[in-house]
């Protein structure tokens, strides 16, 4: 080991330290007590000279006046001798010595010290002060003399050398004893340093080092610690750089083997990391890449940019938007050459900086392949747009024909036809509609098979549409005598229950479909509809479940219940008749509504239908009481009215005609768009009232026809009423957008086309119509005069186009709905709830007015715009309360006077006994008899009030001879029951 | 003696000149010793601002340490203007040709004192006894002296001291029988000192302290007596003359200094003894 001087050593530089330091101090002390000496000295001469001035002065003053010289001589002798200084000289004024000692006359005088020294000069240090004598401002000469310093002097060099010795005794005891000291507190560090040297050595286990309580014996136990730990943490060092170069040697492994690409890159942008993958999709060697420019290297120039503007961020944070992404992008090969690659980036921090990691795979081949499918997509999607459009041009091929079958046997059979005739036209037009039926299903299924089946969200009485599927099931259970069991929980069917929103019609399809296949497939016993809900949130699961006591289906016949096309077996086919296609759509649209469905069968032991759907309840102020009103119509709007029917096909214009004369419409005819266009020019606007335009004819189609007439202002209020043979839906959305009021599909049924001529009508305006109605109006007088105080009863049912029972029927639905509103009003307004408070004035005011009361209409105005104003209506709310309970027991009263159903002069049925009201039965049966479609319109509406006259057979009878438009039969089976 | 007086008057002029020569061009005013130095440079610091001020050169008030130094010093020049008692003014005017200018209004007189509880009724009751006087050439020393010899009257022994105050003690004491000092002196004595004494006599008016300015500033008299009159003026001429019941400056009467002659040639017979 290289020997180490004395100050190389921790001890000798604590030493050095130590003594430099006194040194320092003592240094410091002697000069500063020297100089305080000095000061002390100075500053007690100066005191003495000038403590001896004044009094050799005044001694001096008197003598000096009276030029006394030896006075001033003799006083200058005896304060020589006692005074310790060196001489004394007095002069004059002008300069002369007047009195003088110990200072040769020959001599000149001293100068005045500057500063008082006390240092040695080789002479006799002396302080020379020269002193003015005055007295009473006049002078009278100065005194000079000088201090003698020699034993200040003196004395100061002593206590210098005094001091300085001292010192030098004190700094050579403490490095003594500091020495001493440095011994032995570092008697240890010896050995602690052997064990050092032979830790550095390698020798991880040198002997122990002593210990102790000392800072050097703990240090040499940290030492023993630090030695013993160093050799533990090498071993475990040891064991990972093994590890890790196991883990190297695995990973260098894995990204030598890997297919994929695998670079690194320095923040500087060189390759630091190059796969042989890497050589091979981009085609630099190792040593071609490593230390190049990455992106000068691979990267395309139209990426620079956008690298160089989120590259900073990269390097700042290590963050960026293709971090830990994968990206489709292109790299440049050596050559040039652009290969599409799938690019990983993640980024490692290392040295300080962060690099970025790329995973490259090529994806040339997987491009090439989405490529194909692509253009494999497309090409199906060709397919189905093809089959779309097939499938729209069948609808429409095959219900141009069916529509006249329909509508003509139909109008065959309103006509005078032999009973084998008759029987023969019924089965050509059961088997019409039958066949459409069977279309209507292809296509259904067809569109959700497409995924074109939509489903409307609109709000619905859920007990209305029950009833409804009841009322059109009926007839087929009576034909069975099956008892029909109806049976739901009052919460869903009460006359309160909570408005749905979802897909009626959907709804009832499907459920339609259970319940006939329930009544098909039972011969006797029951069928039974039940209907439970449990509420979530804002939803409603509402189960429906169709019991029946028929055949029942065995396990694997359930199995294939819903597959399309399938029916249990071929028997039942044969049997029973059918598509295969009900349970699969109906399935399919409970799938699409949210819902599902479960059976549970046996054979011979019935089946029983499970389908739970789920529907959202509607906001107050979505009731669908419009809609309610419009179902009700009344055609009598139509009579007198002329219409202009644009129609190439000869069938469907003699159809059309036929249907619509029957209802008093008086129909113009055009065979295309042109003649159409041509017509109406040629006439004033009012003339036509409606247009029923079909959309496929030749020389002008019925979209291009629509757009022109649209374009003509003076044509705004004339309705137009799209005729097609089209069933897809964007159809109709397209007619909309053309203009157009009202869509009907061929086949038609009559109340098809009257109805949406009424709606496209009332669309316009209804005055007019309603207008033509003279003896309409006049029938309804007697009604009218019944009065109901505050309502405008007269204005009320010409709202309703005159009809009294749609009047009734409104009364009926207000008081059922709408008996609270105001109350309800008031609760919207305590809670601030403007909104749904507005929507219910809004509603109230509607609903009012159409009952014709207009002053709580105008009140109800008023709350509603104060509720849309945001301001508080609780006061006009509380004033209305009075008024409107009036009005409510005043309809009330009057629902007890006319009954629930009234209806203008001769159409009244009567309540108590309607079988023996003549004039109502008369008119049902002069229609019957007439062929008059107000025939089934008529029985629709009252027949409900036979059901205690007419046996369910009877009904069931009469309800079947009208569906099938067999206006004759069912007259005789009225007749016949009349006359019993 | 009195052939050498001239040269060193002589010697001690032209030291004076040289003196003066030396340095800037000096007014010095020598007043007689009647008092301390200190109180003299005091008494007359006022005096000699206003001559600084008015003639514009630089003023010294100097003293001697004795009436006959002074009149030594007086005689050898050395003084530009001399403040000094009649008789001495009498002696530079006739001996060293100064110029008389003035002196004080107030009346100077010599006053005899004995102890008012003593038996000296009339001056002859001093013969035999002892007489003190101030200093030997001092005017009340000579006008007593004068007096006893009037009175025919010879003392025991004349013993001089140096101050007013030391001969009314010395009297109070009964140390001596009879004081010369000069009748202001006395009135300036405490009331209890002077309750113990007695004026035996009282001289005649004589003239003060008259100023006297040396022949060689002749040129300067016009100045220097308007700078006097002037100075006689100011408030502090005025408190100097009412502090010493001077009352002020006057003009000095034709022949007023021949009445001093007498007194002068005495002093100049001591000034003759003393060199």
């Amino acid at each position: 080991m290289k020997r180490m001087y004395p100050w190389q050593t921790v001890r000798g530089r604590l030493l050095f330290l130590a003594v430099g330091l006194e040194v320092l101090m003592l240094t410091v002390l002697i000069i500063n007590s020297i100089r305080l000496l000095h000061s002390a000295m100075s500053s007690q001469v100066q005191t003495q000279a000038q403590q001896f001035s004044p009094v050799l002065i005044a001694a001096l003053t008197a003598p000096l006046a009276a030029r006394d010289y030896a006075t001033m001589q003799a006083v200058v002798d005896e304060s020589r001798t006692k005074g310790g200084l060196d001489y004394i000289v007095v002069v004059d004024r002008y300069g002369h010595r007047l009195a003088a000692n110990g200072w040769p006359a020959e001599m000149p005088l001293p100068e005045l010290s500057k500063e008082l020294s006390l240092l040695e000069t080789g002479e006799d240090p002396r302080y020379d002060v020269i002193v003015p004598i005055e007295f009473q401002r006049q002078s009278l000469g100065e005194l000079h003399f000088g201090v003698n310093l020699s034993q200040i002097v003196h004395a100061r060099k002593v206590l210098l050398l005094q001091g300085v010795g001292i010192a030098a005794i004190e700094i050579f005891l403490s490095s003594l004893i500091l020495l001493f000291l440095g011994f032995w507190l570092t008697r240890h560090m010896k050995s602690l340093t052997q064990a050092s040297l032979e830790v550095a050595a390698g020798n991880l286990s040198p002997p122990r080092v002593p210990e102790g309580n000392d800072d050097v014996g703990r240090l040499g136990a940290a030492f023993n610690i630090m030695s013993r730990v160093i050799a533990e943490r090498v071993n475990e060092l040891t064991v990972a750089k093994e590890i890790a170069e196991a883990s190297e040697a695995q990973l260098r492994g894995i990204t030598h083997s890997a297919n994929d690409a695998i670079l690194m890159m320095d923040p500087q942008g060189a390759i630091t990391y190059w796969n042989p993958a890497a050589e091979r999709i981009l085609g630099y060697r190792s040593e071609e890449a490593l230390g190049h420019n990455l992106h000068n290297l691979l990267v395309p120039e139209r990426y620079l940019a956008v690298h160089r503007e989120v590259y900073p961020e990269f390097l700042r944070t290590g963050r960026g938007n293709a971090m830990g992404k994968t990206l489709e992008v292109f790299a440049r090969r050596k050559g040039g050459q652009e290969i599409a690659v799938a690019l990983s980036l993640s980024a490692v921090f290392l040295y300080g900086a962060w690099h970025a990691v790329g995973i490259l795979r090529d994806i040339t081949v997987l491009k090439q392949h989405e490529r194909e499918l692509e253009q494999a997509r497309e090409a199906a999607e060709a397919a189905s747009r093809a089959k779309t459009e097939f499938l729209a041009n069948m609808s429409h091929e095959i219900r141009t024909p069916m529509n006249a079958i329909i509508g003509m046997s139909y109008l065959a059979l309103q006509s005078d036809l032999t009973s084998k005739q008759r029987e023969q036209i019924t089965y050509l037009h059961n088997a019409a509609e039958s066949l459409i039926g069977i279309i209507n299903q292809i296509l259904d299924f067809s569109k959700i098979e497409a995924g074109k089946m939509t489903l409307e969200q609109a709000p619905f009485v859920l007990k209305d549409t029950l009833d409804e599927i009841i009322r059109l099931l009926k007839p087929q259970l009576d034909e069975k005598s099956l008892e029909l069991q109806y049976e739901g929980e009052d919460g869903v069917l009460a006359q309160d229950a909570p408005l749905l929103l979802g897909d009626a019609l959907r709804l009832r399809q499907v459920l339609i479909n259970l319940l006939s296949n329930a009544a098909k497939f039972t011969q006797e016993g029951f069928v039974r509809l039940g209907v439970t809900s449990c509420t979530t949130d804002n939803t409603l699961r509402v189960v429906f479940s169709v019991q029946d006591s028929g055949i029942g289906m065995s396990a694997e016949q359930m199995s294939r219940l819903f597959e399309e096309f399938t029916q249990a077996d071929a028997s039942t086919t044969r049997q029973y008749g059918g598509t295969g296609l009900g349970m699969a759509i109906a399935g399919k649209l409970i799938a699409l509504m949210g819902g599902r469905i479960d059976v549970k069968s046996q054979l011979g032991q019935g089946s029983c239908f499970t389908v739970e759907i789920p529907f959202e309840v509607a906001l107050v102020g979505q009731a669908p009481l419009r809609e309610r009103r419009q179902r009700i119509e009344n055609y009598d709007a139509l009579r007198g009215i002329r219409v202009l029917l644009v129609e190439d096909n000869p069938v469907n214009r003699l159809l059309a005609v036929e249907i619509l004369a029957k209802k008093g419409v008086v129909t113009d005819i055009a065979e295309n768009g042109e003649e159409a266009i041509r017509k109406l020019q040629s006439l004033p606007p009012e003339t036509f009232r409606a247009m029923l335009l079909d959309l496929q004819m030749p020389v002008l189609d019925g979209y291009e026809t629509s757009r022109i007439i649209r374009s003509d202002p003076k044509f705004d209020a004339l309705p137009i009423i799209a005729l097609s043979a089209h069933v897809m839906s964007f159809e109709k959305e397209r007619c909309r957008q053309l203009g157009m009021n009202g869509y009907i599909n061929k086949p038609f049924s009559p109340e098809e086309l009257w109805t949406t001529l009424v709606r496209a009508m009332r669309k316009d305006e209804t005055g007019r119509a309603v207008s033509s109605l003279q003896p309409v109006r006049e029938s309804l007088q007697s009604m009218t005069e019944l009065g109901i105080n505050g309502v405008n009863l007269s204005a009320g049912i010409k709202r309703a186009g005159g009809d009294g029972t749609l009047y009734a029927k409104i009364v009926e639905e207000v008081l059922d709905n709408f008996a609270s509103g105001c109350e309800d009003l008031l609760e919207f307004a305590v809670h601030k709830d403007s909104k749904s408070g507005q929507a219910l004035a809004h509603e109230l005011r509607g609903v009012l007015g159409a009952l014709g009361a207009e002053a709580l209409e105008n009140a109800l105005a008023s709350i509603e715009e104060i509720f849309s104003n945001g301001a508080d209506p609780c006061g006009q709310i509380q004033a209305l309360v009075s008024p409107y309970a009036d009005l409510m027991a005043a309809l009330r009263g009057y629902l007890g006077t006319t009954g629930k159903a009234p209806e203008p002069a001769g159409n009244q049925p009567h309540q108590e006994s309607p079988v023996k009201d003549v004039t109502w039965l008369e008119a049902l049966a002069d229609h019957l008899g007439k062929g008059n479609f107000e025939a089934i319109e008529m029985w629709e509406r009252n027949k409900i009030l036979l059901g205690n006259h007419f046996t369910p057979a009877e009904l069931a009878q009469i309800n079947r001879a009208l569906q099938q438009f067999d206006f004759a039969c069912a007259l005789e089976c009225l007749l016949n029951r009349a006359e019993r | 003696m009195k052939r050498f007086y001239p040269a060193i008057v002589f010697v001690l002029l032209l030291l004076s000149t040289g003196i003066a020569s030396a340095g800037e061009d000096v007014l010095v005013i020598g007043v007689a010793p009647h008092t301390s130095p200190r109180v003299i440079l005091e008494m007359y610091a006022p005096l000699r601002l206003h001559m600084e001020k008015t003639l514009g050169m630089p003023v010294e008030i100097v003293t001697a340490p004795n009436f006959d130094i002074f009149a030594q010093r007086g005689l050898a020049q050395e003084f530009d203007l001399a403040v000094t008692t009649g008789h001495q003014a009498r002696l530079f005017q006739k001996d060293a040709h100064y110029i008389p200018l003035l002196t004080y209004k107030a009346d100077f007189k010599s006053v005899a004192l004995v102890s008012a509880k003593g038996t000296i009724k009339e001056p002859s009751d001093l013969k035999g006894k002892d007489v003190l006087g101030l200093s030997p050439a001092s005017l009340v020393t000579l006008w007593g002296q004068h007096w006893l010899a009037e009175n025919q009257v010879a003392p025991k022994s004349i013993k001089y001291v140096s101050a007013s105050d030391s001969v009314a003690q010395l009297l109070i004491s009964g140390d001596a029988t009879a004081g010369f000092t000069s009748l202001a002196n006395f009135q300036k004595l405490d009331q209890g000192v002077r309750d113990q004494l007695r004026i035996l006599a009282e001289s005649k008016p004589m003239v003060g302290r008259v100023y006297l300015l040396n022949n060689r500033r002749a040129a300067m008299q016009k100045d220097i007596e308007a700078a006097l009159w002037g100075f006689a003026e100011t408030p502090e001429a005025k408190t100097y003359f009412e502090t010493n019941k001077l009352d002020g400056y006057r003009a000095l009467k034709p022949h007023e200094m021949d009445e001093m002659d007498v007194y002068a040639d005495e002093t100049r017979k001591l000034l003759g003894n003393v060199q």
